[in-house]
């Protein structure tokens, strides 16, 4: 039972109770299209699932303003919203990281508890993974977690602000740097 | 046309597994069995990240979190103002309650008393930002002293149902190292009947580690405890005058945090604006170090507070008690208050654990001993 569960069950009494212009079931469609995708992509980017969801929740509440700056152009492809989730998604990631580094006084042995990679753990096949991705610079991490959502290189330079031209280099160096982190990670 | 004197690049072949090549690279791939090699090797992984990313668990309640938030933008309907009167007194704290509010917290290891007082007050000093300073009118310079005064007026109980939920960091020198490190706190309390709430505990893999629940409606106060690998669950019956109330216990140790932190000499207010809004930070820095009573020493500490709606948002702590160091890190995720009649009853029960070793007793107010006897109870039983 996940820490939310309660809130849910309590809060599923009110939710039907709410008219649609206040729940706009359009945007639970796209929830329901691209959100555990972009959960997947919050998630290698940043170190919790806590985080991940502020991410997935605040990126989907932007849709609200998003949908109906829009309105008027229903001709908006689902493609183009799907690049524009992952570009927002993108975006608060990066503010997650900064407002850390900024001011979230954590004491050195919490940063490096948090940032180590935890040999008993690393075993884990997930644990490997997440922790190898977590190794790579913030960029390097995005166009990976990017590209594991299977996003285009024109959404990929749209959601991280590198040249298009430029992605498929970056990329390629930065798949090599998370392979050697996982075969070093897998030798220890 | 490409030919094998021109065979592609790294960067290009990465393009061609990622459907990105252009034409003439794929008339090349078709003619060139050593790129299609090396194709298919980045080929291999890229398949290898997809697997393993598609295999991210993704909380099943993260839509029901996303809806919710949706209908709150909607229902937002601006801020309340800062009540006026007199700050709360400091009530006496009944030290003998302090093992059962810390069991209460899955705190179990050498417990004894001034250890236990100890702890408390250090677990204290975290939760009180639990609780919310309410928007006010808001003067235009705050000090550390009216912010710090602010949070104690808001330590009256609201109406209704509050649902909090904080991550929490804990190292504390007296308690069961378990339960030290991180974890996710879920508290439900209902304001209306006093003694009526559930407080859950949980791992950072979402895993539940200790839960308790008390409901004075229907007779009933439920502990978990994971130990050795299994839960154990007691199941006490109450009668009237032996609820014990953890809410109005913590917000007596929330009452007593502030009143410390606000003897403590050297505290800075600064202001943070950026694009989540302005907060507050309510800081002691590490060359204000202040000490209280020459037993505890408070080295740093910081409290972010969201100037919009007054809620504490983050509060990091660190110093010793008797030589010995702790740290705090708390962080609210979530704060919600719902009319009583809208919280299903068996929201004020403990969460279900399939095969716990279930263990039947009366309840008395002193939830440690309850559990002491109880389980040497059920040993001697066994045996």
């Amino acid at each position: 039972m996940g820490t939310s569960e309660a809130a849910s069950l309590v809060l599923n009494s009110t939710a039907c109770a709410v008219a649609d212009d206040s729940c706009p079931n359009e945007v639970l469609e796209l929830f329901d299209a691209y959100g555990a995708s972009l959960f997947r992509f919050a998630r290698l980017m940043l170190r919790s699932h806590a985080d991940a969801e502020d991410v997935v929740q605040s990126t989907f509440v932007r849709l609200i303003d998003h949908l109906a700056a829009h309105r008027l152009n229903r001709g908006e492809s689902g493609s183009n919203l799907r690049a524009w989730l992952f570009t927002v998604a993108a975006n608060l990631c990066r503010d997650q990281l900064r407002m850390r580094k900024r001011w979230s006084v954590w004491l050195p042995e919490h940063e490096q508890r948090l940032t180590a990679a935890p040999d008993v753990e690393a075993r884990d096949a997930m644990t490997l993974f997440l922790t190898a991705i977590a190794t790579l610079a913030p960029r390097d991490r995005a166009l990976v977690a990017l590209k594991a959502q299977g996003l285009s290189y024109r959404d990929i330079a749209a959601a991280t602000g590198v040249r298009e031209t430029s992605v498929g280099r970056l990329l390629a160096r930065a798949m090599a740097r998370w392979h050697r982190a996982r075969t070093a990670m897998s030798h220890t | 046309m490409l030919t094998r004197l021109h065979c592609l690049s790294d960067v290009r072949i990465r393009a061609a597994a990622d459907e990105e090549a252009k034409p003439v690279e794929r008339y090349h791939l078709e003619a060139c069995a050593e790129c299609r090699a090396r194709l298919d090797e980045v080929r291999q992984a890229n398949d290898a990240l997809r697997e393993m990313a598609a295999h991210v668990p993704v909380p099943a309640l993260l839509r029901s979190r996303v809806e919710q938030a949706l209908i709150e933008r909607s229902d937002r309907t601006g801020a309340t103002t800062l009540r006026d009167g007199l700050l709360p007194r400091v009530r006496s704290v009944r030290l003998g309650m302090l093992p059962g509010f810390l069991e209460s917290l899955g705190f179990v290891g050498r417990l004894t008393l001034p250890r236990l007082l100890t702890a408390g007050l250090v677990a204290a000093a975290v939760l009180f930002v639990v609780f919310t300073l309410p928007p006010p009118d808001a003067p235009r310079i705050l000090s550390a002293a009216v912010i710090l005064d602010r949070s104690l007026e808001t330590l009256s109980p609201v109406s209704g149902t509050e649902l909090r939920e904080f991550d929490l960091e804990l190292r504390l020198p007296y308690i069961g190292s378990v339960q030290n490190g991180t974890g996710r706190i879920e508290q439900l309390v209902d304001h209306d009947t006093p003694g009526r709430y559930r407080f859950v505990r949980y791992a950072p893999d979402g895993a539940m580690v200790a839960a308790i629940s008390e409901d004075p409606l229907a007779g009933r106060r439920t502990a978990i405890v994971h130990a050795d690998g299994r839960f154990f669950r007691f199941r006490f019956t109450i009668e009237a005058g032996h609820a014990l109330d953890l809410a109005e216990l913590e917000r007596h140790h929330v009452e007593a945090a502030i009143r410390v932190l606000q003897i403590v000499a050297g505290q800075t207010v600064s202001e943070i604006d950026d694009e989540r809004g302005k907060r507050y930070v309510v800081e002691l820095p590490a060359a204000a170090a202040a000490s209280v009573s020459g037993l505890y020493e408070l080295s740093q500490a910081r409290v972010v507070v969201d100037a919009s709606d007054f809620q504490i948002l983050q509060l990091t702590a660190s110093g010793s008690y008797l030589g010995d160091a702790f740290s705090i890190s708390f962080r609210l995720r979530r704060r919600q208050v719902l009319p009583t009649a809208q919280v299903p009853l068996e929201r004020f029960d403990v969460p279900d654990t399939p095969g716990a070793v279930t263990i039947d007793a009366a309840g008395t107010e002193d939830l440690a001993h309850d559990l002491l006897t109880s389980a040497l109870g059920a040993l001697a039983r066994s045996r």
